[in-house]
């Protein structure tokens, strides 16, 4: 097998994702080993440039000592954790007795305002017997009516 | 003129010490029985008029909620004092003596065979302060006092709210002694 078609046939293995790690060490070196075939040159050296580059960053010198950078220890942090769930379970005990203590007085007041209201229609209701009274008043109508009703 | 002047201040202390009084009349009735097992007796606070008038804006937004809402924050306090086992006839009548003063007017005064019951205001500057409610009958006797600055439609909104959230329970637990 001719290493061209030998590079084909990698080639299309490797655009179906499916060369391992040797094979695309073959291909990179069938590439560098025969002619044409510019687009995939291209490629895998871009990617061996990629690779070999440096990041060019570099940190300010002079500043990072100055600062001084205090690690948090996993013992620190336990005790974060654990004042932190502590606090929050107060928090959260504090708003339900809250709430709790919120409800108990709405309906403590809620009886006191029914005992108001139930007494208060009561003098409404002996009230309206009266009104009631006010059409008995038009006398002709119920005779009217025991007459009718005869 | 001089002695006219002179004369203003005591008749404000006086006017003062009378009202002082009358406070102290309902307070010497509630006081009278605090230690009478028979009795219960209720006061809700202004702290806890708020935390009510909160827990209602909380939990409901219809309008008749906000009705109620409204007058709980005209609410400063309420004290009940409250029996059902004794005769209430005759507290009725002792509560009226300790009361009678012409600090209150009459709102309503029902009376039957077996109870009677009256509403009595106080009032300042054309606003309701104080609402005293005494009820007694054979068996029953109960004195409610609440604190604010109401107007009579509040006290009509109160009488006519049906739906007050939490009514239904207080008459079941009327009902069933």
């Amino acid at each position: 097998m001719s290493m061209e078609s030998r590079l084909k046939e990698l080639l299309d293995k490797y655009w179906e994702a499916e060369t391992s790690l040797d094979e695309e060490k073959e291909i990179r070196e069938l590439l560098l080993a025969v002619e044409g075939f510019e687009d995939e040159k291209l490629l895998f050296g871009g990617l061996d440039e990629l690779s070999e580059m440096e990041p060019q960053l570099k940190r300010p010198e002079g500043k990072v000592k100055e600062t001084k950078v205090r690690r948090i220890t996993p013992v620190w942090l336990n005790w974060a954790a654990s004042i932190l769930i502590l606090v929050s379970s107060v928090w959260v005990w504090q708003y339900t007795e809250q709430r709790k203590a919120e409800k108990e007085a709405y309906e403590e007041v809620m009886m006191a305002l029914a005992m108001i209201q139930t007494n208060l229609s009561k003098g409404k209701e002996s009230m309206k017997e009266i009104e009631d009274l006010k059409y008995l008043n038009t006398t002709n109508q119920i005779f009217g009516q025991e007459l009718m009703n005869k | 003129m001089k002695k006219l002047t002179a004369l203003v201040p005591v008749l404000l202390l006086l006017w003062a010490f009378q009202a002082k009084a009358q406070d102290d009349a309902i307070q010497k009735f509630f006081s009278n029985y605090t230690e009478d097992d028979r009795f219960s007796r209720v006061y809700i606070s202004p702290k806890m008029m708020q935390m009510a008038g909160g827990f209602l804006k909380n939990n409901s937004e219809d309008d008749e909620s906000k009705e109620v809402g409204s007058i709980i924050s005209k609410i400063q306090g309420i004290r009940i004092l409250s029996s059902d086992e004794v005769d209430g006839l005759k507290f009725y009548e002792d509560a009226m003596s300790t009361l009678t003063s012409n600090k209150y007017e009459e709102l309503m005064d029902v009376k039957d065979r077996s109870s009677k019951l009256k509403f009595m205001v106080r009032e300042e500057n054309g606003l309701v302060k104080e609402l005293l409610m005494v009820s007694g009958d054979q068996e029953d006797f109960a004195l409610l006092s609440m604190l604010g600055s109401f107007t009579y439609e509040d006290l009509n909104i109160l009488a006519e709210t049906t739906e007050i959230p939490g009514m239904e329970e207080y008459r079941k637990g009327k009902n069933q002694p």
